[in-house]
C-alpha cells in the first residue's frame, strides 16, 4: 500500500484514540476526587492539582531533554491521569515534597526511560506511589480523621505531621466503609465512587474487565484460605472490611483496568488478575498494606507482555489486534 | 485530537460525573454519619466508662493542647440531658525514673475533683508499670481530691490537710445570692450567686448589672469591649476567681490583699473585694438557710420600708429578676455605726430584714458593732491582723503561711489538696499525682481559651 498522505501507518479510524481513553479516565476519576475534597478539603484539592501539574511538567521536561515531541497537536493527557492517580493514592497529610518525589520517580524512571506515553511497561502512578512508600514510609502515615481533620488545614502540605494512629477499621460500619467515611488514602475509600468510575470506563470501552474481575474474585475466593493460614481465624466481616478499606477496589478498577500496562487478551488478562490477587493475599501477611497492594500490580505489569505473547501463540483462535475493541 | 463535539460531550460527562460524585459522597456521608457517631461513642464508652460513666462524650479541640504534648486527648462527658458532668483526660507522663505512664484521669466538671483513674494498656518498652493492687491503693488516696494535689510532706506550710481544714462547714444546700446595696462609679451593682450541694459550694457566679437598664451586664460588656480593665477581660477574671473559690471553698483562701487584689489566682488583677464580701455574705446566708428568694424578699422589705412599695411596683426588677436599685442615698439602712456615730461596717440584707421585721431569730440578729465590725466575722476594732487580706491564707502564723515551694511547676499556694502517698507506693503515687497536676495545668489554660 502506498503512503499517499505522507503519514506513517497504521491508519486506525476509531474515536477511541489515546487522548480519548485518557480523558475518559480523567472523567472516571472525578467522583473519587470529589470524595477526597469533600472529606479532606483544600489540601486534597491542592495535592491533586499539584501532582497533575508537576507530572505534566516532568514529562515535558524529560521530553525536551530526550528530544521527543512535546508540542504540537498532541497533548499527553496520560500525565494528568497518572498525576491524579498518584494523588488519590496518597494519605491526606502527605507533604508536597513527598508527592513530588512520587511524581518525579513515576515520570522519569517508569515512563520516560521506557519511551514516554504508551511505551511504559509499568503503571507509572503505581510505581511512583510504591516508590515513596518504600523510600519514606513514615512520611505516609498522615491519616488525620474526625476531630484531627480539618477541611481548611494546609499545614500538612508543607510540614511533616506526626504519624496519625489509625483506628481499627473493622469497627467501622458497612455504611461508613461504602461511603468512604473512614480514614484512608484520599481517593480510594469510597466504593460507590470507584464503582461509578468503573462503570463509566466500561460504558466508554476504555477498560478491560478481565483482570479487575478475576482479581476481585481471586481475593474473595482465596481470602478465607489466606487468613486461616496466617491468622487461624476467618470472618466474612473481615473479608468485606479488607475489600472495601484496603484500596483493592481502586486498584482493580483504575490500575488493573489500564489498557497500556495490562495484558490485552482474555486468557492472559484473567491470569494476570488471578496472579495479582494471589500475590496480594500472600504478601499482605508480611508486607505493609500499601506495598502488598501495589507491588503485585507492578509484577503483573512486567508479566503482561510475556503473558500476551504466550496467550497469542498458544491460542488456536484467530489472532486479534491488541487495539481496543471498537464494537 | 478530539473534535469540538467530542470535547463538548466530554465536558458534559465530566460535569455529570461531578454532580453524581458529589451526590454520592454527600448522601453517603449523612447516611453513615449516624453510624460513625454511634461507633465513636461506643469506643468512648468502652474506654471511659471505668473512670466517668457519662451518656456521651465529646472530644475537646483547643489550641491549649499544643502546649501539652503529654496530653493525648481531652473529652467532656455529658449526661443524657446534655449537662457537662466531667472531663476525661488521656495523657502520658514521665515517672521519676523517666518511664512513661499512660493513663486516664476523670475530673468532676464543676469542682475538678478526681472521680476516676485508670491505666491505659502499655505500648512500649519504656512503660512504667503499676500493679492492680498498687493502683487500687492510689485510687483510694487520690479519688475525691481536688486538683492540683501535693503530698503533705511537700507543703512548706506544715499544714497537714489544708484542703479539709479550710472548707467551711454548716452550709445548707440551695441557691444563695447577695448583691451590693449601692452601685459603683460605673453604675454597676455587683452580685454573687452561689449554689451549695451536699454542704459544698458547687457553683459560683460573679457579675454586675447596670443601674442604667440600657447597658449590658458587666461580663457581657467586657467581652464586647465596652468595659475594659487592665489584664485579661473582666469576664475571664470573674470566671477564674469563681473557679478558684470552687477549688478552695472559702473566700478567705483567696488571699485578698489590703488593696483588694490577689496574687494567688492566675490572671486576676482586678479588685476582688466586692466578690469576697458578697461571697462571704452568700456563705453566711447558706449557714442561715437564707436562700435567694428570701434575699429578694429582704430587699423588697427594704424598699417597702423606704417607699411603701416593692420592686415590682417601683419598676426596679429587670428581665433577669435582679432588683436594680442603689441604696446609696439611704446609707443609714445598711450602715453600722459605733457609739460615736462613726460608720464601722455594713449590714447584710438578712440582718437588715431582721431589723425591719424585728425578728428574734438569732440567725437574723443584728451584729454587735463592737464585736463584728464588718459583719462578716472579721474583727476590725480589735486590731487583730487579718491574714486573709495580705496575700496569705487564713489561719496560722504569717511566717508559716508564705509558700515558696512548687510542685510540677505549680506553686504550693495553688495546691487544693494534700495527701499522703499510698503505702509503699511513693513513686507510683507521685507519678499519678503528676498526671493529675498536668490535667490541672491544662484546664487552667483551656479555661482561659474558652472564656
Amino acid at each position: 500500500m502506498s503512503n499517499s498522505s505522507g503519514k506513517l501507518a497504521p491508519y486506525i479510524h476509531t474515536e477511541k484514540s489515546a487522548p480519548y481513553i485518557y480523558m475518559t479516565y480523567l472523567a472516571a476519576l472525578v467522583p473519587c476526587c470529589v470524595c477526597s475534597i469533600f472529606y479532606y478539603g483544600l489540601r486534597a484539592a491542592l495535592l491533586i492539582l499539584f501532582c497533575m501539574v508537576t507530572f505534566v511538567l516532568a514529562d515535558r521536561f524529560c521530553g525536551r531533554l530526550s528530544g521527543r515531541r512535546v508540542t504540537g497537536d498532541y497533548f499527553d493527557i496520560s500525565s494528568l491521569v497518572s498525576g491524579m492517580l498518584i494523588a488519590l493514592m496518597l494519605p491526606p497529610d502527605t507533604t508536597l515534597l513527598t508527592a513530588l518525589a512520587a511524581v518525579v520517580f513515576a515520570s522519569l524512571i517508569t515512563k520516560q526511560v521506557f519511551g514516554g506515553a504508551g511505551s511504559n511497561i509499568l503503571n507509572s502512578a503505581c510505581a511512583g506511589r510504591l516508590f515513596v512508600e518504600l523510600a519514606w514510609p513514615t512520611n505516609l502515615q498522615g491519616f488525620s480523621y474526625r476531630e484531627a481533620n480539618s477541611r481548611l488545614a494546609l499545614k500538612s502540605l508543607i510540614f511533616q505531621q506526626e504519624p496519625f494512629k489509625l483506628p481499627d477499621i473493622s469497627q467501622f460500619s458497612l455504611a461508613e466503609l461504602v461511603a468512604g467515611n473512614y480514614p484512608g488514602m484520599i481517593g480510594t475509600t469510597c466504593l460507590i465512587c470507584i464503582v461509578a468510575g468503573g462503570i463509566f470506563l466500561i460504558l466508554k470501552g476504555s477498560m478491560r474487565l478481565y483482570s479487575p474481575v478475576s482479581y476481585v474474585l481471586t481475593i474473595v475466593t482465596l481470602y478465607p484460605v489466606a487468613t486461616l493460614i496466617a491468622d487461624k481465624t476467618f470472618t466474612y466481616d473481615g473479608m468485606i472490611v479488607y475489600l472495601l478499606s484496603s484500596g483493592a477496589m481502586f486498584v482493580a478498577v483504575f490500575l488493573l483496568g489500564d489498557l497500556t500496562t495490562m495484558p490485552s487478551r482474555f486468557a492472559s488478562g484473567v491470569f494476570a488478575g488471578v496472579v495479582c490477587g494471589l500475590l496480594t493475599l500472600i504478601t499482605k501477611t508480611f508486607l505493609s498494606p500499601v506495598v502488598s497492594l501495589l507491588a503485585p500490580v507492578l509484577a503483573v505489569n512486567f508479566l503482561s507482555f510475556v503473558l500476551d505473547f504466550f496467550s497469542k501463540t498458544l491460542s488456536r483462535r484467530k489472532i486479534r489486534s491488541r487495539e481496543v475493541d471498537v464494537s | 485530537m478530539m473534535t469540538r463535539s467530542q470535547l463538548k460531550k466530554f465536558i458534559t460527562e465530566v460535569v455529570l460525573l461531578f454532580i453524581l460524585g458529589a451526590a454520592i459522597v454527600i448522601a453517603g456521608y449523612f447516611i453513615s454519619q449516624n453510624n460513625a457517631e454511634k461507633r465513636v461513642q461506643s469506643e468512648y464508652h468502652t474506654r471511659f466508662d471505668s473512670v466517668l460513666d457519662s451518656y456521651s462524650y465529646k472530644k475537646v479541640k483547643s489550641k491549649a493542647l499544643e502546649d501539652f504534648p503529654e496530653i493525648d486527648g481531652v473529652y467532656i462527658g455529658y449526661s443524657a440531658t446534655g449537662i457537662a458532668e466531667g472531663y476525661v483526660i488521656d495523657l502520658t507522663v514521665k515517672s521519676l525514673s523517666e518511664q512513661d505512664l499512660s493513663m486516664l484521669v476523670a475530673l468532676d466538671y464543676e469542682s475538678t475533683r478526681v472521680v476516676g483513674l485508670t491505666l491505659n494498656p502499655g505500648n512500649g518498652e519504656n512503660d512504667y508499670t503499676i500493679s492492680d493492687s498498687e493502683m487500687e491503693l492510689i485510687r483510694e488516696t487520690v479519688i475525691g481530691r481536688q486538683i492540683p494535689i501535693a503530698f503533705e510532706t511537700e507543703d512548706s506550710s506544715e499544714d497537714d490537710d489544708a484542703s479539709d481544714k479550710v472548707a467551711i462547714t454548716g452550709l445548707h444546700d440551695g441557691v444563695y445570692y447577695a448583691q451590693r446595696l449601692f452601685d459603683d462609679r460605673n453604675k454597676y451593682i455587683d452580685y454573687v450567686e452561689m449554689e451549695v450541694s451536699n454542704g459544698v459550694i458547687t457553683k459560683v457566679k460573679w457579675d454586675a448589672f447596670s443601674t442604667d437598664k440600657t447597658n449590658q451586664d458587666r461580663s457581657e460588656a467586657s467581652l464586647r469591649g465596652a468595659y475594659e480593665i487592665s489584664g485579661l477581660d473582666w469576664a475571664t477574671q470573674s470566671y477564674n476567681l469563681c473557679h478558684a473559690l470552687l477549688e478552695c471553698q472559702n473566700p478567705d483562701n483567696l488571699a485578698m490583699k489590703s488593696n483588694g487584689t490577689t496574687d494567688i489566682v492566675d490572671g486576676v488583677t482586678c479588685d476582688i473585694r466586692p466578690f469576697v464580701e458578697l461571697a462571704k455574705e452568700c456563705i453566711n446566708n447558706a449557714k442561715a438557710g437564707y436562700d435567694k428568694d428570701d434575699y429578694m424578699n429582704g430587699i423588697n422589705a427594704m424598699l417597702t420600708s423606704l417607699y411603701d412599695k416593692n420592686s415590682e411596683d417601683l419598676g426596679y426588677t429587670n428581665s433577669d429578676g435582679h432588683i436594680v436599685f442603689s441604696f446609696e442615698k439611704t446609707p443609714e439602712i445598711y450602715t453600722i455605726y459605733n457609739d460615736d456615730e462613726v460608720a464601722v461596717g455594713v449590714l447584710e440584707v438578712r440582718q437588715i430584714e431582721a431589723k425591719i421585721r424585728g425578728a428574734s431569730d438569732p440567725s437574723l440578729s443584728l451584729p454587735d458593732a463592737q464585736d463584728n465590725g464588718d459583719a462578716s466575722g472579721n474583727d476590725i476594732s480589735s486590731g487583730e491582723y487579718d491574714y486573709s487580706e495580705d496575700g496569705l491564707t487564713s489561719g496560722g502564723d504569717a511566717d508559716e503561711q508564705i509558700f515558696t515551694d512548687s510542685l510540677d511547676d505549680l506553686p504550693m499556694s495553688e495546691m487544693a489538696s494534700f495527701i499522703e502517698p499510698a503505702p509503699d507506693c511513693y513513686e507510683q503515687t507521685r507519678t499519678v499525682v503528676k498526671a493529675c497536676n498536668t490535667c490541672y495545668k491544662f484546664l487552667k489554660e483551656y479555661m482561659n481559651w474558652k472564656v
